[in-house]
């Protein structure tokens, strides 16, 4: 007789995607050309907006988040998010340059205003406040986008829309907010030329600790990155594919 | 899921030598945007294709967590700054006490499994 498997109690984590329809439409705006300078600069954003992400997997698969060693303990063996993997989903190395270091995590408004090249007055007032969290909302933002595109600024449409993506895909901390802290890594990574992978495998983490440490229910960080990596791993096609996101479109 | 059914070697990936631990840490401290914590690629080795040669060490996976507005939270970060200017990638890795050579992996984790336990009902191997 087989006896009843001791469990280990689940936790109440949902993984919760953002709608990106709005986005996707402006990411299709530009050209090939254009998405080729954006992707140098910023990576694999566009890659991973297209991505339709599965939560329920991300869901199921958070149940084995070991907290102490930082691990997926599964029956026989273990899976580790590592930086390597990061960097080649999001294409961003980290070669030669220094990770995001938290420095200056209130970017005055001046140097956004300057990169969003909105009036300081302007951005004063388009800031809001969302749980005690101060940022944009996705809608401020969209609708601006769209201004710039049919001003045909696509210099800085794409620097708008790697914040938006920041925020909205990436380090998404309330819903419908693209808040401080991706605001922050976002100007780190433009004027100091901070690479953001470490930061984003941190948040992941981070995200995960939350749930199990103090008993958070949301996971909306990085989801993108979290699922092309688990998919990588344990998804079934793509023999040959050259990058991980391939593997999957 | 077993580990069978896992790809270890994805045909995208790169043998990477990978970032083992840096500075004066045991393992790789992140920076996030809401704390630090670290990471354990001592358990990802066999992910990018090395052999396992032994189970990590308890020391080997010290934790690090600090959210940022807690006491210690700006000298941990100060740390970790400094730390990243001295990467060691694996094969660079020479430290004796990371590794028990004398337990085998495969053993460890199945008496990891006993402590944490699993979510869902294990599959017969």
């Amino acid at each position: 007789m087989i006896s009843k498997e001791d469990l280990k109690t689940k936790l109440p984590i949902k993984a919760r995607e953002n709608n990106l329809v709005g986005i996707r439409a402006l990411g299709q705006k530009l050209r090939a050309v254009q998405r080729n300078s954006f992707k140098k600069k910023y990576g694999n954003l566009l890659g991973l907006l297209d991505i339709e992400v599965q939560t329920s997997l991300i869901t199921a698969f958070a149940q084995y988040y070991d907290p102490l060693v930082r691990a997926f303990t599964f029956q026989d063996f273990q899976l580790v998010p590592t930086i390597e993997e990061f960097e080649q989903i999001l294409d961003l190395p980290l070669e030669g340059k220094s990770p995001y270091k938290y420095i200056d995590h209130h970017a005055s408004v001046s140097t956004l205003s300057w990169i969003m090249k909105i009036h300081p007055r302007e951005l004063e007032s388009a800031l809001v406040n969302k749980k005690g969290v101060r940022g944009f909302t996705p809608k401020f933002l969209e609708s601006y986008l769209h201004q710039l595109a049919d001003q045909e600024n696509w210099e800085t449409f794409m620097d708008v829309l790697a914040l938006t993506l920041y925020g909205i895909m990436l380090f998404r901390n309330v819903e419908d907010l693209v808040d401080y802290s991706a605001i922050d890594v976002f100007i780190a990574s433009k004027n100091r030329v901070e690479n953001p992978v470490p930061a984003i495998l941190a948040d992941v983490y981070i995200a995960l600790q939350l749930c199990y440490d103090m008993g958070k229910r949301k996971l909306m960080c990085c989801l993108p990155v979290f699922y092309i990596w688990l998919l990588s791993r344990i998804g079934e096609k793509g023999i040959s594919a050259q990058c991980p996101i391939e593997e999957i479109m | 899921m077993t580990q069978e059914k896992i790809k270890w070697h994805p045909s995208w990936q790169q043998k990477a030598s990978i970032i083992y631990y840096y500075g004066n840490y045991l393992n790789v401290p992140l920076i996030g945007t809401k704390g630090c914590v670290n990471y354990n690629p001592i358990l990802a080795q066999r992910q990018f294709g090395y052999p396992i040669r032994g189970s990590p060490t308890t020391v080997s996976l010290t934790t690090l967590l600090a959210y940022y507005g807690e006491e210690d939270a700006t000298e941990t970060l100060r740390h970790i700054r400094s730390a990243w200017k001295r990467v060691i990638r694996m094969e660079m890795d020479s430290r004796a006490w990371g590794i028990d050579r004398d337990t085998p992996y495969h053993q460890w984790v199945i008496k990891r499994v006993n402590q944490v336990k699993l979510p869902f009902r294990r599959i017969p191997t």
